[in-house]
C-alpha cells in the first residue's frame, strides 16, 4: 500500500514540536543565565524556514518522493533546523549590564509553550481522525 | 531534543541562585561582625555566575543552550569601613573600629533579585513539565 | 472492432427505454449527486483545515482560533459524512435483502 495514511500534517506537526521544544530550551537558557555576566540572550527562529519547506522550496536534504522517510519519517521537513542567534539588543534589561530581561523571557516562554501545546493537540486530533475512520465510525 | 532534560537548565539556575541567596544571607547576618577567625572584620561574599552545559550528552544539543553554575565565591578585599566609636571593644588606638563593608540596602535588593530569578526558573521548569505532559497526551 | 462502443451506448439506451415506458426522470438532484457534493465539501474542509494548521505554525496566520475552528469543522463534517455513509450502506443492504 503506497498511500501514506499518516499524510496530512503529521510530519509537519512533528517537526514543529521538535522546533518548539528546542526553542523552549533556548529561552530557558536565557532565564537561567539572566545574572551571568557577559551573557547575551539567544533567539531562535524557524517559521520562515518551515514555510519554505512546506512550499517545497527548502534546500538541503530533500526527498525525491514524499514516501521516502527522513530520519523521523518527516520527509521534506527533516532538514529544517531553525537558527539561533544572539542579536545585540538595545535594551539593558534591568540595567545591571546583562541585557536579559527576565520578564520578556517569561512572556516568550509562555507563548512558546502555548504554541507547543497547540501543535501537540493538532497532532493528537489528526491521529484521532485516522483512528475514527479505521473504526468506520462505529 | 529531550523535553525532560530541559528541566536541567532551570534546575542548574535554582542551585546557583540558592548559593547566591546563601551568600547574601551570610552578609546580612554579619553586618556588624568586627572579628572573624581569619582576623579582621567580616568580608562581604559575592558569587560569580558562569554559563555551563546543562546536559551530560552534549552532542545532541546546540551550544547556545546553556545552564548556569557558580564559578567562585569571592570575598570583598577592599578596605573595610572605619567608624569612629572609642567605646567599642575592638576599637583601635585612635578610636576607629573596622566594620564590614556591607550596605544593607544593596544586599536586600540583591536578595530580591535572586528570589525573583529563582521564581522565574521555577516557572521555566513548570513550563517544561506541562509541555512534556501534553506530549504524553498525543493519541490518548 | 468497427467502432462499436457498447458501454457508451448505455445511457442513450436507458433514456430511450425510460421515455418509452413513461418513467419520469427525476428533476432536481438525485441522491447520488447530493452524496457526491457532500463528499466533495467534506474533502474541501479537510484541505482547509490542513492549510489552516500549516498557516498557523509557519506564522502566516496569527489566529489560533481560526485554525481550531477550521479543524473542528473538518472533523464534524467527516463524522457526519461517515454516519451518512453507514446509513446509506445499511439502507442498501436492507433493500438487497428484500424479496422481490
Amino acid at each position: 500500500m503506497s498511500a501514506d495514511i499518516f499524510g496530512g500534517n503529521a510530519g509537519f506537526l512533528h517537526k514543529v514540536l521538535d522546533l518548539r521544544g528546542e526553542k523552549h530550551q533556548v529561552i530557558a537558557s536565557n532565564i537561567a543565565n539572566a545574572d551571568t555576566p557577559g551573557y547575551s540572550p539567544a533567539r531562535m527562529s524557524f517559521q520562515e524556514e518551515l514555510k519554505q519547506a512546506a512550499e517545497g522550496n527548502h534546500m538541503g536534504m530533500s526527498t525525491t518522493d514524499p514516501a521516502h522517510m527522513g530520519t523521523h519519517g518527516n520527509g521534506r521537513f527533516d532538514a529544517v533546523t531553525g537558527s539561533i542567534s544572539r542579536p545585540l539588543e538595545n535594551s539593558e534589561g534591568i540595567g545591571d549590564g546583562n541585557p536579559v530581561s527576565v520578564d520578556q523571557e517569561m512572556v516568550r516562554i509562555s507563548e512558546n509553550q502555548i504554541r507547543y501545546e497547540a501543535a501537540a493537540q493538532m497532532l493528537s486530533r489528526h491521529f484521532d481522525k485516522i483512528k475514527f475512520v479505521i473504526r468506520s465510525g462505529k | 531534543m529531550n523535553i525532560l532534560s530541559t528541566m536541567n537548565i532551570g534546575s542548574s539556575a535554582l542551585s546557583a541562585q540558592s548559593t547566591r541567596l546563601n551568600a547574601i544571607s551570610s552578609n546580612l547576618a554579619n553586618v556588624n561582625t568586627t572579628e572573624t577567625p581569619e582576623g579582621g572584620p567580616y568580608r562581604k561574599k559575592s558569587v560569580v555566575f558562569r554559563s555551563a552545559p546543562a546536559f551530560e550528552n552534549e552532542l545532541t544539543t546546540r551550544e547556545e543552550i546553556q545552564g548556569v553554575r557558580v564559578d567562585r565565591i569571592i570575598s570583598d578585599d577592599s578596605d573595610p569601613k572605619r567608624v569612629y566609636d572609642p567605646s567599642h571593644p575592638d576599637a583601635g588606638e585612635n578610636g576607629y573600629v573596622e566594620m564590614p563593608n556591607i550596605n544593607v540596602v544593596e544586599e536586600m535588593t540583591d536578595m530580591m533579585t535572586a528570589a525573583r530569578a529563582y521564581e522565574a526558573n521555577v516557572t521555566s521548569i513548570k513550563s517544561s513539565q506541562r509541555m512534556a505532559m501534553k506530549a504524553l497526551e498525543i493519541g490518548r | 472492432m468497427s467502432g462499436i462502443d457498447p458501454i457508451g451506448q448505455m445511457p442513450g439506451l436507458i433514456q430511450q427505454q425510460t421515455a418509452q415506458n413513461g418513467v419520469r426522470e427525476p428533476d432536481g438532484e438525485t441522491f447520488a449527486q447530493t452524496l457526491t457534493q457532500a463528499v466533495a465539501r467534506t474533502e474541501g474542509l479537510q484541505d482547509k483545515a490542513k492549510q489552516a494548521v500549516q498557516a498557523f505554525n509557519t506564522g502566516e496566520s496569527q489566529s489560533l482560533h481560526d485554525t481550531m475552528v477550521a479543524m473542528e469543522k473538518a472533523d464534524i463534517s467527516l463524522r457526519f459524512m461517515t454516519q451518512v455513509r453507514n446509513k446509506a450502506v445499511d439502507a442498501y443492504k436492507q433493500i438487497m435483502r428484500m424479496q422481490v
